[in-house]
């Protein structure tokens, strides 16, 4: 090697990393500026999945068409959404591996195959919801517990690190969130009798910055809401992606039922901080507040849901920072972030768990008797489905299932290591054998309205009423997606992809893509047009109106 | 007699007034699934029909309206003879 060829090497290698960043965490701060990009799961770290983009409006949905399909090589549910930077979509093809694909044409640059380990054991489908993304490196967090940083350029891996034992019944299903310099992931695993945490890894060499305990320990505040041995195995899962707010420097993580899910009996006490939203340092993992949704649940209802953030005003010139939730225990919430206070909650569906709300918006308990129905069922209100946030119409919209019931039967379980450990079971309110809606669906839907059905509801953060709601005869996995030019995406378990008003609900347009819509629908830009797209089935479609 | 949830009889209305009286064999929001009483395969758009309801009431007359006591008797001694299952 010459010694001009040396220098010149040497040179290139302490070039600022910055010159030839992609996604600083700068433009991640500022995504919503940049609305032909998807920066993040949620589409920005305020979690409204709303785009700016304005090309696709009412008075054009008939030109709408679909522009191209990717084939997934896998029958597994496909629940992500793609990021989107500078025309390169980069998608997880269930379960782990990831692909970068021209945005415009469909072409795909690289795959990154990840060979899931057989120790893997979820739950409730091998599923992964997407990636993060800093400067050059994409993050991904695998079923069998792996975070891997992988370079968005050459498609190879950069680091890998190990966050948890799937042996122990741990898992990542979610799309990591990065904030600043470090990359954070929750783990899945509640129906195993882990302890749940969420961690945050340097995002350039993998390595544990901080870990917080979704339940406490001994000596630390909140662990006396567990009797004897219970945290131990109390599940608290964060398997959804948080938010982040740069202005009180918080990230926001939901977290998942209490273990053993269905008897509360073997754990005494509230449980946290199960079924609860947490507000952490980003820097360090500290807690600064925690709001518990529903205390001590029987019902698994996972409140891991997506904390939507938005500013309102406060009536005297200033701005209340809120956090809106939708609750898979079927109650609408709007908090105070800075405090995580209660400020109203209403219920979205039907519920008998629970008479209402207090001042403090604890929940008012009304167990059914045994043998009889709760509302809502196991699978809950809403669920993992995105919601979204118009700042146009002001209005929250979430996926529920309606009408939707469980018989809930407790059985006293003692704890295995990586054994399922659900403490009971749901009852079929119908019998065995009647077809009720579940994790999955075939194509053929027989039951009948007293099962249960979907809809798309929207809702009035000021009062928690609801403005307007689409009903559906399956329930809904889909996450919506709202536009400024006031339409909504969403689809359905039928595999309709539907485009409505966002201000009426009234329906505008659809077609059928012949596979259950379990992702969230997002939106982008390339080269001055605009493209929408959503999974169904086992493939990703994405459409954008005609030359 | 209440018929068997999953095997729920409809009455359809057409636009053009058409009544279809059959079986649902599925549904979804914007349309549904059918065999007709001259058991054809019919798909239809909700939106286009002028009724769609579920028929609580089993079609198949009660028994009791087609045979006499001793008929009856008779039916139910020659079920009680069959093996095979």
């Amino acid at each position: 090697m010459t010694r001009h060829l040396l220098i010149a090497l040497v040179l290139v290698a302490l070039l600022p990393t910055g010159a030839a960043a992609q996604v600083t965490f700068e433009r991640l701060l500022n995504a919503e500026d940049e609305p032909h990009n998807w920066l993040t799961y949620s589409g920005t770290y305020s979690s409204n999945r709303h785009t700016k983009l304005d090309q696709i409006r009412k008075d054009n949905l008939d030109d709408l068409e679909l522009s191209w399909v990717f084939q997934a090589g896998s029958l597994e549910a496909f629940q992500a959404t793609p990021l989107v930077v500078d025309g390169i979509m980069y998608l997880t093809e269930p379960v782990n591996n990831v692909v970068a694909i021209d945005a415009k044409r469909g072409s795909v640059f690289w795959k990154y195959e990840y060979n899931v380990s057989s120790d893997a054991r979820p739950c409730c489908g091998a599923v992964n919801r997407g990636l993060a993304i800093l400067d050059d490196t994409l993050f991904l967090a695998t079923l069998d517990g792996n975070l891997i940083g992988i370079d968005a350029i050459a498609g190879e891996p950069i680091w890998q690190t190990t966050v948890a034992d799937p042996t122990q019944g741990y898992a990542l299903t979610l799309a990591p969130l990065v904030v600043k310099d470090k990359v954070i992931v929750g783990v899945a695993g509640g129906e195993y009798g882990i302890r749940g945490f969420i961690d945050a890894y340097d995002a350039a060499t993998g390595e544990l910055a901080w870990r917080f305990h979704t339940i406490p320990g001994p000596g630390e505040p909140g662990h006396e809401t567990w009797e004897n041995d219970a945290w131990m195995t109390g599940g608290a899962s964060a398997w959804l992606t948080g938010s982040y707010d740069p202005d009180l420097d918080l990230t926001y993580w939901g977290i998942g039922n209490p273990g053993p899910d269905l008897n509360p009996a073997q754990r005494p006490g509230d449980n946290l901080y199960s079924d609860s939203v947490v507000a952490l340092d980003p820097d360090t993992g500290e807690l600064e507040w925690y709001f518990q949704f529903t205390p001590n649940d029987p019902y698994d209802y996972d409140s891991v849901q997506i904390p939507v953030l938005i500013d309102a005003p406060d009536g005297n010139g200033g701005n209340l920072k809120l956090m809106l939730w939708g609750n898979r225990n079927g109650f609408f919430y709007v908090l105070d972030r800075e405090s995580g206070r209660f400020l109203n909650g209403t219920n979205f569906v039907p519920v008998n768990w629970a008479s209402g709300l207090d001042d403090f918006g604890r929940p008012v308990q009304t167990p059914q008797p045994p043998g009889t129905t709760t509302f809502p069922g196991i699978q809950g209100g809403t669920n993992w489905y995105s919601p979204s946030y118009s700042p146009e119409t002001g209005l929250f919209y979430v996926s529920a299932w309606e009408s939707y019931g469980s018989n809930f039967e407790p059985i006293e379980q003692e704890h295995q290591p990586g054994r399922v450990f659900l403490g009971g079971r749901p009852a079929n309110p119908f019998g065995a054998g009647a077809n009720v809606p579940g994790l999955r669906r075939g194509h053929i839907n027989n039951w009948t309205d007293a099962a249960g059905g979907g809809a798309v509801i929207a809702i009035d953060p000021r009062n928690g009423q609801q403005r307007w709601r689409v009903p559906m005869t399956d329930v809904t996995s889909s996450g919506i997606l709202t536009s400024a030019s006031n339409l909504l995406f969403t689809g359905n378990r039928e595999g309709h992809f539907h485009v409505m008003d966002a201000e009426t609900g009234d329906l505008l347009w659809r077609k059928t893509l012949g596979g259950m819509i379990a992702n969230g629908p997002m939106s982008y830009m390339v080269d001055a047009k605009q493209y929408v797209a959503v999974a169904a089935g086992h493939s990703l479609f994405v459409y954008a109106l005609k030359d | 007699m209440r018929v068997r949830w999953r095997l729920r009889p409809v009455r359809a209305v057409l636009s053009d007034g058409t009544v279809l009286d059959g079986r649902r064999l599925n549904e979804d929001t914007y349309t549904i699934q059918l065999i007709d009483q001259d058991e054809r395969l019919r798909s239809l758009e909700k939106a286009e029909l002028r009724e769609l309801a579920a028929v609580t009431e089993s079609p198949m007359p009660p028994a009791t309206d087609v045979l006499d006591e001793q008929e009856m008797a008779d039916v139910l001694a020659y079920l009680l003879t069959l093996k095979g299952f």
